[in-house]
């Protein structure tokens, strides 16, 4: 309990990039969305100036973006974003694809609106002499006021959505907390406080619409007076709210780090969270020592975490095993190396029957994870172990065992369950957290362990050049440092291990 | 002042309007009138080049429509301005930048502009409700709104297109009365599209009779309804269908004989075949009151008249 308390002091931090990315991306969607959101109006069939041709061609692109799910559309943009940004990453880096995303929306939220103006005024402006310039900025617009402001709320409402998907590219955010913390670290006061912030902002969102909505549409509608106090009333604590919730969200930023001095001794790491973030602030004080300033970015999600590297976002990272980094490298043509292994979460086996390997019967049963990477991990494992033989395969699976002696009978599961098996198959080889999910201690009940040597140990990552960096020294002394030994002991009972 | 000649329009295969030739003079109050969908609206619109027309010649204050670009026919708006049928007014603007709107658009500067509106707002009095919104005027008060600001810009030729088909009687009145006025005082020429027929008699001097696109009568009005009220009445009249053969006869039905079944009575009665050509409900103040023209067989007017006679229904014999 007191553990999640602590972290709430991020929930201030995350409100402020919240807040920050909404606000750019409104204003920047508005302006992107209009200029469409005008063409499609002048053009559409009994417009000011039809074309079908422009008309068609500008609906379909705008219909082809709405349709791309913001996350892919976040990493399709990342080259261009940080031709515009400066950084593919941070919350800065959030604004850009978070303003292509909802351009199309607010177009066409922007369209329906000018399209609800009457068409009797549209030709009586045309009567009088205006020119197609001065009927949209001096009447469509001016008539679909009100309408524009109720869209606009959706929008902004609609953005917020989107940028709980900071997250992947180190954005942060509310959403990002939530998800980051909440529900990956299983922090429910985190997740609580987070889902109340963002309805707060909603309520917030919606009731500044609506009064601007009111205030806006008071001539065209007869309002009574006794409405109007007790909305005024409505409004004054809405407006306090938003003031305070600004206020508190800047206070406390200005006393985070992440946004203040900016020297060359800065060291940025990308991480994701569990427990990786966890053991980088443990060791901050080791790096400061060395007179360094550690810059943590997190990550929800770790598909962009290397490219995050090989561009230059960030100076090293620490999320991943070797098997997945020799994959990425090959994949995406990276240059990134692995200069320390650090921790490990130990693949162990496990048995209710026996209490060594040596009394292993022949024709055992043998569960086994059922997903390729951690199917390999135990194979090799049992391979390193003597009791069955493998081809030469990098991601081995059942097919690839050339030698089986004792006839094993293999039986691929879902990591999650085979804890709960054991009491059926002869032995079990389950991940250390499903393990200890399981009710078993990995240092104690297993009859096998993954030793620090294997592959499968959490490396700190950087680029080829950066290998004898002074950075990438102070960075891994650090991290294998006994300060850092202690705090992953500290993790014993999560099924984490030092590595070094 | 406006002159048409073989004007033709389509849309898509549909002629709208068909060869249409008519002369409009100066300081007329002109009329043209027909059933719905006869054209009406089109031919106006295609007077201001709010609506294209595919050929023939629509000459107006000497120029010919069909060499003016789209800014020669901004500019020729000036001149030529609209009243409309359901006002068109601004719901967002009050009276005054309602009014100010077409003098806005030409750059008119604003002591100009005040002082115009001004004007305007008393020639339709309604002095007092410059600062109003149009959610909070009558539909008589908005139209006189609708007319000040189609006055703004000092037209020669002012459109109506169906201007007091949304109005009761009596707005309508006091709305005709003012076009009149309009059209003594300043001299402007006006064009109303309606399907009103008090209305082309109360102001029009001259009007025009289309039907499907065609011109069917032009004249002066007190001529034309003197002269041939059948062709008037047959093409905006509800008698139009009246078979030729046999006697017709409309019958009026009051309060007290509405609901008693009398046609079905005279037929048995009488055992005679009795079509109902034609029949009409009108409300009178409170009261329903209802009209029907039958159509019976010559030999039987006798005893037709004897029955209807005797049951008090007031009748008349077309």
């Amino acid at each position: 309990m007191e553990q999640y308390i602590s972290e709430l002091y991020k929930l201030p931090t995350a409100i402020y990039e919240t807040l920050v990315m909404i606000f750019y991306s409104t204003i920047g969607s508005i302006i992107l969305g209009f200029i469409p959101a005008i063409i499609l109006v002048i053009t559409k069939e009994d417009g000011l100036n039809p074309n079908k041709k422009v008309y068609k061609v500008l609906d379909f692109i705008i219909n082809i973006l709405r349709s791309l799910p913001f996350v892919i559309l976040l990493a399709a943009l990342i080259p261009l974003t940080r031709i515009v940004v400066g950084s593919a990453i941070g919350t800065k880096a959030t604004i850009f694809p978070l303003i292509i995303a909802s351009s199309p929306f607010v177009a066409r939220i922007i369209e329906s609106s000018l399209n609800e103006v009457d068409n009797g005024i549209i030709e009586a402006a045309k009567s009088f002499g205006a020119s197609t310039y001065q009927i949209i900025f001096k009447v469509l617009l001016k008539e679909a006021i009100p309408s524009l402001i109720l869209g606009i709320t959706l929008s902004i409402i609609n953005i917020l959505g989107y940028s709980a998907m900071a997250g992947v590219v180190g954005g942060g955010g509310i959403g990002n907390l939530a998800i980051a913390y909440g529900l990956q670290r299983n922090n429910s006061l985190i997740l609580i406080y987070s889902i109340i912030s963002l309805i707060i902002i909603v309520q917030i969102i919606q009731t500044i619409g609506n009064i601007f909505y009111k205030l806006s549409n008071k001539n065209s509608r007869n309002n009574s007076n006794i409405k109007k106090n007790k909305s005024l009333i409505r409004n004054l604590i809405a407006i306090f709210c938003i003031v305070l919730l600004i206020i508190i969200a800047f206070i406390y930023n200005t006393n985070n780090t992440e946004y203040s001095v900016k020297t060359d001794k800065v060291i940025t790491v990308g991480a994701t969270l569990e427990p990786h973030v966890g053991i980088l602030e443990a060791i901050r004080p080791e790096i400061e020592k060395s007179g360094y300033i550690l810059k943590i970015k997190e990550f929800s999600d770790y598909t962009l975490i290397n490219q995050a590297l090989a561009d230059g976002d960030i100076d090293a990272n620490f999320f991943q095993h070797k098997p997945y980094l020799d994959q990425e490298n090959a994949q995406k043509h990276l240059n990134l190396v692995s200069v320390a292994s650090i921790h490990i979460e130990p693949l162990g086996i496990y048995s209710n029957k026996i209490n060594s390997l040596n009394e292993l019967k022949d024709n055992s049963i043998v569960a086994i994870p059922n997903d390729p990477s951690n199917e390999a991990r135990a194979l090799k494992l049992l391979e390193k172990q003597n009791i069955i033989k493998l081809n030469n395969s990098n991601v081995p699976n059942l097919n690839d065992i050339i030698k089986n002696p004792q006839n094993l009978k293999f039986k691929e599961i879902n990591g999650e369950q085979l804890s709960y098996l054991i009491k059926d198959v002869d032995l079990d080889i389950i991940n250390s957290n499903y393990a200890l999910e399981g009710g078993l201690n990995p240092t104690k009940d297993a009859i096998v362990l993954e030793d620090s040597n294997s592959p499968y140990a959490n490396i700190l990552v950087v680029k080829n050049n950066d290998k004898n960096a002074e950075f990438t020294q102070v960075l891994k002394n650090a991290l294998t440092s006994e300060t850092s030994r202690k705090y992953l002991n500290s993790l014993k009972d999560k099924g984490i291990m030092p590595a070094f | 002042m406006i002159y048409l000649k073989n004007v033709n329009k389509y849309y898509g295969k549909t002629k709208v309007l068909d060869n249409i030739s008519f002369e409009i003079n100066n300081k007329d109050i002109f009329g043209i009138v027909g059933h719905s969908g006869a054209g009406k609206s089109t031919l106006l619109r295609c007077l201001n080049g709010l609506e294209e027309f595919d050929d023939g010649e629509i000459n107006i204050l000497g120029k010919n429509l069909k060499d003016l670009s789209s800014k020669d026919i901004r500019i020729l708006r000036k001149d030529v301005s609209m009243v409309f049928q359901y006002f068109n007014l601004m719901e967002r603007s009050n009276v005054f930048e309602n009014i100010a709107f077409p003098l806005k658009i030409w750059g008119y500067d604003k002591t100009f502009i005040n002082n115009r509106v001004l004007e305007l707002l008393e020639i339709i009095e309604l002095k007092d409700k410059i600062n109003e919104y149009p959610k909070n005027l009558s539909g008589g008060q908005k139209q006189r709104i609708g007319i000040a600001r189609a006055l703004a810009l000092n037209p020669k030729i002012l459109l109506c297109d169906e201007a007091t088909s949304a109005l009761d009687p009596k707005t309508t009145k006091s709305i005709l009365e003012l076009l009149l006025k309009i059209n003594y005082d300043m001299g402007i020429t006006i064009v109303m599209v309606t399907h009103q027929m008090e209305v082309v008699k109360s102001i029009c001097n001259r009007m025009l009779l289309l039907d499907k696109g065609k011109v069917q009568t032009i004249g002066n009005t007190d001529k034309l309804f003197l002269e041939s009220p059948n062709s008037i009445k047959l093409l905006l009249g509800e008698e139009e269908t009246l078979p030729l053969s046999g006697i017709n006869i409309k019958l009026f039905f009051s309060d007290e004989n509405s609901e008693k079944s009398i046609i079905t009575q005279m037929s048995r009665t009488l055992n005679i075949d009795i079509s109902i050509v034609w029949g009409k409900l009108e409300k009178f103040r409170s009261n329903v009151l209802g009209s029907l023209v039958i159509n019976i067989d010559e030999n039987d007017m006798e005893n037709v008249m004897k029955f209807l006679n005797k049951n008090n229904i007031h009748c008349e014999v077309l």
